[in-house]
């Protein structure tokens, strides 16, 4: 008993060490349940070093333990914390009293109304709009009076209000400036506080397009981890925000920002939305009709010109759905478990969701992550499944746009290599190729022949691009020849 | 003898082969591949300048790339430059003449949107309208949808409610979305526009493909008449949610309504038969006793034609031709004799048998004895290709019917005029044009082995109605060889030379539609052709 105990609490304790603050940038009521877990965990691991310690020393289960507790709040907004779900044997007679506290004001709530009884009781605290950071003060229950308080401390970390403008039911606004989610000139595409840059380990090739990701949520929500391959359980307000520009850009070698695509939940589900920047770079209307716009830039220096394709909203939708409903696609946790260089340093940015309160501190400890395709010095199996699983999975999975197709390019489903079409005949033939992959053949591989056309009607992935990908279609090449055997 | 026939024809033949006649009643035909030069996308095998020889048509950003068909066989190139094409036919093309300028106008159905090249008039020049509106374009045909005699369009759409576009008669096109298949991520592949249920109007039917089950149920939109449509799939059986690009539509048992051969892009195929007025043209599935399932293979391209001129109509699915025996089943089947995606259909030399080309190949159906006719149909006031009318041709083996057809299949765009195979028929006893417009023309004792072109409301000439064929010898006089032009080949015809005593002076059998004629003394002669029932009389002169 002492024993795995003690490795629970170990296992809590890394936990703990990985996480020392936990963030929230505020929690209204209705979510306390949430911020409950939060709280929980690195609360669990203070209780380890008492109980392991007191345990050889006769330790006695029935006393009232307190245990430290965390919560996270944006400026001007009101949390309230059950300050005794990580306590121990909660007195149900007696009274809580809070000492006072800086920056803000606390009280001690009743819900159900039992004057008598401490143990259901919550504490609210209000931040004020002067401080940012770190707050504490103490709560106790005594006996009767002042006799025989126990107690600990509730650490409060005040955040900044994110100042992103924040109506739902108006959305989707009219100019990509209405959201206000940049600070200062908006090409700069610098984040206020709560947009958080992000990037998927493994990226969808859009003709050289270069791309700045963010999510944003709103104060007091926050994502659940379901499973490495699934979307992360993103609440209600969550907006994804894709920038789409090139750099040196002719004549002058600048940058160009074309256009940032939004994603965003309502109550009924995700929603589009498009904004396409103008010439001078300082606005980006919104356009949801679909366009061209021709550049011509310098790729590793040579120039290239396209004639670039800004989606509509049914374009969007294509790859962006499940059946009849929107989805975003990179949230994955397999997507974005590895590290980014924030302005404050760099996180693992799972980590980091958490840190800020986005993402509920319930990650596993194993998620099975994508690898850069491009890191040469990854299997090559594992950098083709990297590939296949951002650039075609979106279509090539069940009730998506080729879901009828005999091929499933998820991550999680390619271990298996008759998913990735080896050996397998195509249903729509393309001579001289013969099977989907032919291993060891590029020349009768409809794989190959897909990823490699440019032709609107033979080229893989269908949309997103049109011109290929020579890094992928090598890649493509490497791994059909590394296969071995032949097929039936 | 037609057997050995046709195995020497198969030896010359370049590529695969595989005839399967386990019922023997039926004689495929085989194909002779050609190649000629292209440039773009080969997309169609359509008549582009008003002669009614059907040229090929291959498309790039900007040109168009005409094979012109000239009346000896032989092919003229044209390439005729365009504006550059804000979407080009990728997906689909389809070609009627909607501006009515006798001139064939192209339709470009592209992944991002439609462009239409509309002829200038003057037969060398296009203008370009491409509408601004995103369509992840499919399937496209030239149809009139709302029956006003202006030439419409329809394309099918992806990922989005199909779109069209109503014609106001002066050739100006306005987008339409709504109202024809309107499932809102789409899944519409293969529209096809034709007349179910025999009431004159085009109905059409849509192969979906893709996605959820609702998304992937086929529909037919019967036309109600007043330019509007009702989906009504599954009240008539066919709501499948299989999975299909193309159809192909025919009366396929000749019992004078419309069934179809619903082509799997992943599955098994089926074959649909429609059992007619007295069950209200509800469909029932004859797939398990008609043989198609012996097509395992998959794809994206289906049509109809009648390839052995049997007078039982064929399915081309996906390179591999059925051939009907006249009762919905199919027993033998060419596996591989076209290319693989079909491609485009039409009369390529002009000799009453339908040729196929793709990828820079004519495959030359190379014929057999069968009679045929083939009908170009020119309306006023229905549209002017008779896209929509229905044609019954009787004989005394019974009556065909077909509608005239714009956009089979899914990406090709194949000829405009209407191909009935008349097996060993020597005299069409009636033919019946029922046009859009509700004109009604009907013709009677029509000559087999032509091609006649049919103007809504007016009679046909003397020579066609006339049932005479025509036959004609040169050099005349002739010194050694006599060359025949007749509508077929000719081959293997007996046929007997009499003086003018008639006394006969010589006799065999035509080969190469060629009579040697060096051992007959100078003088006049009467030449009799006996081909397939009928004996053809021609005097000529021997120097």
């Amino acid at each position: 008993m002492v024993v795995i105990f003690a490795i629970l609490l170990l296992n809590a304790w890394e936990v703990g060490f990985f996480v020392p603050f936990l963030f929230n940038k505020y929690t209204n009521v209705p979510t306390m349940i949430n911020l409950l877990q939060r709280i929980g965990l690195p609360c669990l691991a203070f209780l380890a070093l008492v109980a392991c310690n007191s345990d050889d020393n006769g330790y006695t289960p029935l006393t009232y333990v307190a245990v430290d507790d965390a919560a996270v709040v944006a400026q001007n907004a009101t949390i309230s914390i059950n300050v005794f779900a990580n306590d121990e044997n909660v007195p149900q007679t007696g009274s809580l009293s809070v000492s006072a506290a800086t920056s803000g004001s606390v009280n001690i709530l009743d819900p159900n109304n039992t004057p008598d009884d401490p143990s259901d009781d919550l504490i609210e605290y209000t931040a004020d709009g002067f401080t940012v950071g770190e707050v504490t003060f103490t709560y106790n229950i005594c006996e009767g009076g002042t006799d025989n308080c126990v107690g600990a401390t509730l650490r409060i970390n005040i955040t900044p209000v994110s100042p992103v403008n924040f109506n739902l039911e108006q959305f989707p606004y009219e100019n990509l400036s209405d959201y206000n989610f940049f600070d200062g000139a908006m090409a700069d595409q610098l984040p206020v506080y709560g947009v958080l840059p992000y990037k998927p380990i493994s990226t969808l090739f859009t003709d050289y397009a270069l791309k700045k990701r963010f999510i944003w949520m709103p104060d007091g929500a926050q994502a659940n981890f379901t499973e490495s391959y699934e979307l992360l359980d993103m609440p209600v307000g969550t907006i994804l925000i894709k920038t789409f520009y090139y750099d040196n850009v002719l004549p002058a070698g600048t940058t160009r920002i074309i256009e940032t695509r939004l994603i965003y939940r309502k109550a009924s589900g995700w929603e589009f939305a498009e904004y396409i920047w103008n010439d001078e770079q300082t606005e980006a209307s919104l356009n949801l009709d679909g366009a061209f716009t021709e550049v011509t830039w310098l790729q590793e220096g040579v120039e290239r010109t396209i004639n670039y394709r800004i989606p509509s909203e049914a374009e969007c939708f294509t790859c962006h759905k499940t059946q009849l409903d929107p989805i975003p696609i990179g949230l994955k946790p397999q997507h974005i478990n590895s590290d980014y260089a924030y302005n404050d340093g760099v996180s693992n940015q799972l980590q980091k969701m958490v840190a800020i309160g986005y993402l509920a501190d319930n990650l596993p400890a194993d998620i099975q992550t994508v690898i850069d395709w491009r890191d040469i010095s990854q299997p090559i199996s594992l950098r083709m499944r990297s590939y296949v699983d951002i650039n075609c999975a979106h279509c090539h999975s069940d009730d998506r746009h080729c879901d009828y197709r005999p091929v499933r390019f998820a991550f999680n489903e390619t271990a298996d290599n008759v998913n990735l079409g080896v050996c397998v005949d195509p249903e729509t033939p393309i001579p001289p190729n013969t099977q989907i992959v032919v291993p060891g053949d590029i020349d009768t591989s409809v794989l190959y022949f897909r990823v490699n056309s440019e032709a609107e009607e033979y080229r893989m992935p269908l949309l997103g691009r049109t011109i290929r990908d020579d890094q992928a279609v090598a890649m493509v090449e490497a791994w059909i020849n590394s296969l071995t055997g032949t097929c039936d | 003898m037609k057997k050995i026939m046709l195995s020497i024809l198969a030896l010359t033949t370049v590529g695969a082969l595989f005839a399967q006649d386990s019922a023997g009643s039926v004689d495929p035909v085989s194909f002779s591949f050609s190649s000629v030069s292209t440039s773009g996308s080969n997309r169609a095998v359509v008549d582009m300048n008003g002669d009614f020889l059907d040229d090929i048509v291959s498309i790039s950003s900007t040109n168009v790339n005409i094979l012109e068909q000239q009346p000896d066989g032989t092919f003229v190139t044209r390439n005729i430059s365009t504006s550059s094409a804000n979407y080009t036919p990728s997906w689909s093309l389809a070609a009627a003449d909607y501006n009515r300028d006798g001139y064939t106008d192209l339709l470009y159905g592209g992944g991002s949107g439609v462009t239409f090249m509309r002829s200038d008039g003057t037969g060398n020049g296009f203008v370009e309208v491409s509408g601004p509106e995103f369509v992840f374009s499919q399937r496209s045909n030239f149809v009139d949808i709302n029956n006003d005699g202006n030439m419409d369009a329809f394309v099918c759409h992806d990922v989005a409610p199909n779109v069209y576009y109503i014609n106001d008669g002066t050739g100006a096109l306005s987008f339409n979305q709504g109202g024809l298949g309107d499932y809102p991520s789409g899944g519409n592949y293969g529209s096809v526009w034709i007349d179910y249920d025999n009431d004159g109007l085009l109905d059409m039917f849509i192969a979906k493909c893709g996605g959820e089950v609702a998304r992937r149920t086929n529909q037919m939109h019967r036309n109600n008449g007043d330019g509007t449509f009702t989906e009504n799939g599954a009240s008539i059986g066919l709501a499948d949610p299989m999975q299909t690009w193309s159809s192909a539509w025919g009366d396929f048992d000749n019992d004078g309504d419309m069934d179809v051969f619903v082509g799997a892009s992943s599955g098994a195929h089926k074959l649909m038969r429609n059992n007619g007025p007295g069950s209200g043209y509800t469909f029932t599935d004859v797939t398990a006793v008609s043989g198609v399932l012996a097509v395992t293979a998959t794809g994206i391209e289906n049509a109809t034609h009648d390839f052995n001129n049997d007078g039982f109509l064929d399915i081309a699915s996906n390179g591999n031709i059925l051939y009907g025996n006249g009762d919905l089943t199919f027993t033998t089947i060419s596996f591989g004799a076209i290319s693989g995606s079909n491609g485009a259909f039409g009369d390529l030399n002009n000799d009453g048998f339908v040729d196929a080309f793709n990828s820079g190949f004519i495959r030359y159906n190379d014929g057999n004895a069968n009679h045929w006719l083939t009908i170009n149909t020119v309306g006023d006031p229905s549209n002017i290709n008779g896209i929509g009318a229905r044609i019954e041709l009787t004989t005394d083996a019974g009556t065909q019917i077909r509608d005239v057809r714009n956009g089979e299949g899914f990406r090709f765009l194949s000829t405009l005029n209407t191909h009935f195979g008349l097996g060993t028929a020597t005299n069409i006893n009636t033919l019946v044009v029922k046009w859009p417009s509700g004109t009604v023309d009907t013709f009677e004792d029509v000559a087999v082995d032509q091609v006649l072109t049919i103007y809504e409301g007016q009679p046909l000439s003397v020579e066609e109605q006339t049932n005479e064929v025509a036959l004609t010898v040169f050099p005349n006089p002739a010194t050694e060889l006599l060359q025949l032009d007749y509508r077929t080949p000719l081959n293997d015809a007996q046929y007997n030379i009499y003086n003018l005593n008639g006394a006969l002076v010589q006799s065999g059998t035509v080969g190469n539609k060629t009579i040697n004629v060096a051992a007959l003394a100078t003088g006049a002669y009467v030449l009799k052709v006996e081909t397939n029932g009928a004996v053809i009389n021609k005097q000529f002169l021997k120097k």
